[in-house]
């Protein structure tokens, strides 16, 4: 069971797209990642909000741990971090300007309980399976939570990974794709054919399950149930959700807000809720 | 005090039988946060004992040095202080981003250990040389390179890393039955570099395989009333710049190293000197800008002139086409 009521985690999942569209808008014409941001925007506030245990503590050494794989989502885990207390309100004012400690991808950062930096695809799942590895060496419970892009597994490292997970039956690390369908140069499924993730996955020995990423109680059902066997979610979601005009849009990988755009999107935001 | 039948046998071992088997095996024992990864290369690197006696402290990713630099740092992560073994050139080069990211920009506390550095690997071809590595490690901010002379170096640098927080790179370079540089026990010390032939009007500066090759070199000038200094650069990054500078106002200085002359010791003793208004001539020795021919690492090694006469005479053309230095 979670302390937050479903209808109280939409709400935190609207404030965190207005994060988004706050630091998307003062990025300026330079534009941010607000597409891949928007299509995990459940699925973080799922585990932080819900699932995982203290993650804000990087000093804690029980805490459960969240990698951000798909490091472009970094306003993503910013804005969560934010609605969560941790992040202050200054620093998403300033997030994506010339010397802010909030880049397009994120930095370590023990303060803000920001694990690992991102940004480079494909490397966050050995990092997971280190982590994981170095947990249950210790007998430490602690899970590791890892989110990849859809498009992200085109990286060959992802399955490096993968087959290190199923060896060493890493049941503590939770992989989470959010596939949204889209990468750089198009879908997912025209550049190199992400129909099969399913099947790759289960090919590595996983217990796959595939939900809908905008679902909470799926993602808290899915987050919750675990077995003896290394998991991963395929969480089918839409890329730059919750704004009509960015959903589904594949110049909305990365792109710049007009002051028109900026108010429309927050006003489709505001009506949501 | 390690005795000098040790060091013998250790010679034998080579550089990374000492290190993995040796070095290694004994600080898995005195430090409780220490792990070896490796990437299938565990028995080959001189691991057996560590696999067999330790097993919960060995971790295999398989062929698989992305992931492995990842896998070493997220334990690393975790409080942990991680040896990464592999070839060096499939290590540095392969991973190359991945501890670009991790090791220098996360300053994650690994130890890669790259083993048969230089054309060690012989016949094994281009494939198998890791000739451009110091020169691709230098350019990481944070890493610490070391790059040891001889099998009871090898053994002091690990041990070094043992207690030390943070990433390095370790060069191992040769195979079994090493030539000693060092006979008996010596104070290591990290960037420390070690003066094995008084200092003089003209030194060489060398490092790894090649400090061997340093003083076989300065003792034959020895025999003709020539005196050339040697140096022992076993750590490259950061380099000993307390020395570089006492020795500023040589005439010549050579730097021999099993590597490319682009982005090696050469290199980083250039760049030194550059920062200051009067610069020493320097001659870099080592692998030109090419893939050597392959064969045998000796027959490798002439073919680059990265042997005793070799270097004797280019040392010898270059004294004599230079009045001023005499």
């Amino acid at each position: 069971m979670i302390e937050r009521s479903i209808d109280e985690l939409k709400k935190i999942a609207t404030s965190v797209r207005i994060d988004i569209v706050e630091m998307t808008y003062n990025a300026g014409k330079r534009g941010a990642h607000l597409g891949g941001s928007m299509s995990c925007v459940e699925i973080l506030v799922a585990l932080y909000m819900g699932i995982m245990k203290c993650p804000e503590a990087v000093q804690r050494s029980d805490r459960d741990r969240f990698i951000l794989s798909k490091g472009h989502a970094a306003m993503a885990l910013y804005a969560v971090l934010h609605q969560k207390g941790i992040i202050p309100e200054y620093e998403i004012k300033n997030a994506l300007k010339d010397g802010s400690l909030l880049c397009e991808h994120p930095k370590m950062n023990d303060s803000y309980g920001i694990e690992v930096s991102g940004g480079s695809l494909g490397q966050g799942l050995s990092i997971g399976a280190g982590m994981a590895l170095a947990l249950k060496k210790k007998n430490n419970n602690a899970n590791v939570y890892v989110l990849l892009g859809d498009g992200e597994c085109n990286e060959g490292q992802v399955w490096e990974a993968a087959h290190t997970i199923q060896h060493y039956r890493l049941n503590n690390v939770v992989t989470i794709v959010d596939k949204n369908g889209l990468q750089f140069d198009g879908r997912t499924k025209d550049v190199q054919d992400g129909n099969r993730l399913k099947e790759n996955w289960e090919s590595y020995g996983f217990d796959v399950v595939e939900i809908d990423g905008h679902s909470f109680e799926q993602l808290i059902r899915a987050l919750s149930d675990r077995n003896s066997i290394p998991k991963v979610i395929i969480a089918n979601t839409v890329k730059g959700k919750g704004i009509s005009f960015a959903e589904n849009a594949t110049e909305w990988h990365s792109n710049f807000l007009t002051d028109e755009q900026y108010f429309k999107a927050k006003d489709e935001l505001k009506k949501s809720d | 005090m390690v005795e000098k039948k040790k060091i013998r046998s250790w010679s034998r071992l080579g550089q990374s039988g000492t290190a993995c088997g040796v070095a290694i095996y004994e600080s898995i024992e005195e430090y409780s946060n220490i792990y070896v990864i490796t990437a299938d290369l565990g028995v080959t690197a001189g691991l057996k004992r560590v696999m067999d006696n330790y097993p919960d402290r060995f971790i295999n990713v398989g062929i698989a040095e992305q992931s492995l630099i990842g896998v070493a740092s997220g334990m690393a992560f975790e409080d942990n202080n991680v040896f990464a073994v592999s070839f060096a050139t499939f290590l540095t080069m392969r991973g190359y981003e991945q501890i670009r990211h991790n090791l220098g920009y996360q300053k994650a506390n690994v130890k890669l250990l790259g083993i048969s550095a230089g054309v060690a690997m012989g016949m094994f071809g281009n494939t198998h040389y890791a000739i451009e590595d110091i020169a691709i490690m230098r350019a990481i901010p944070n890493m610490l390179i070391l790059s040891p002379a001889d099998a009871l170096e090898a053994y002091y640098c690990i041990k070094a890393m043992s207690s030390y927080i943070g990433p390095a790179y370790i060069r191992l370079s040769d195979g079994v039955n090493s030539l000693p540089v060092y006979d008996e026990d010596y104070d290591f010390a990290i960037g420390k570099a070690v003066t094995l032939r008084s200092l003089s009007k003209i030194n060489i500066i060398a490092t790894g395989r090649m400090v061997h090759e340093a003083i076989a070199v300065s003792d034959i000038f020895k025999e003709k009333e020539i005196s050339i200094g040697v140096i022992n650069m076993h750590t490259i990054k950061p380099i000993d710049e307390e020395i570089l500078k006492t020795i500023c106002n040589s005439q010549l200085i050579f730097s021999i190293e099993e590597h490319s002359v682009i982005g090696g010791l050469g290199s980083a003793i250039s760049d030194y000197y550059d920062c200051l208004d009067k610069r020493p001539r320097i001659e870099k020795i080592g692998i030109h800008d090419v893939f050597p021919t392959v064969g045998n690492k000796e027959y490798v090694r002439k073919e680059c002139g990265l042997y005793t006469d070799a270097i004797v005479k280019r040392i010898e053309n270059i004294i004599s086409n230079d009045r001023a230095i005499n």
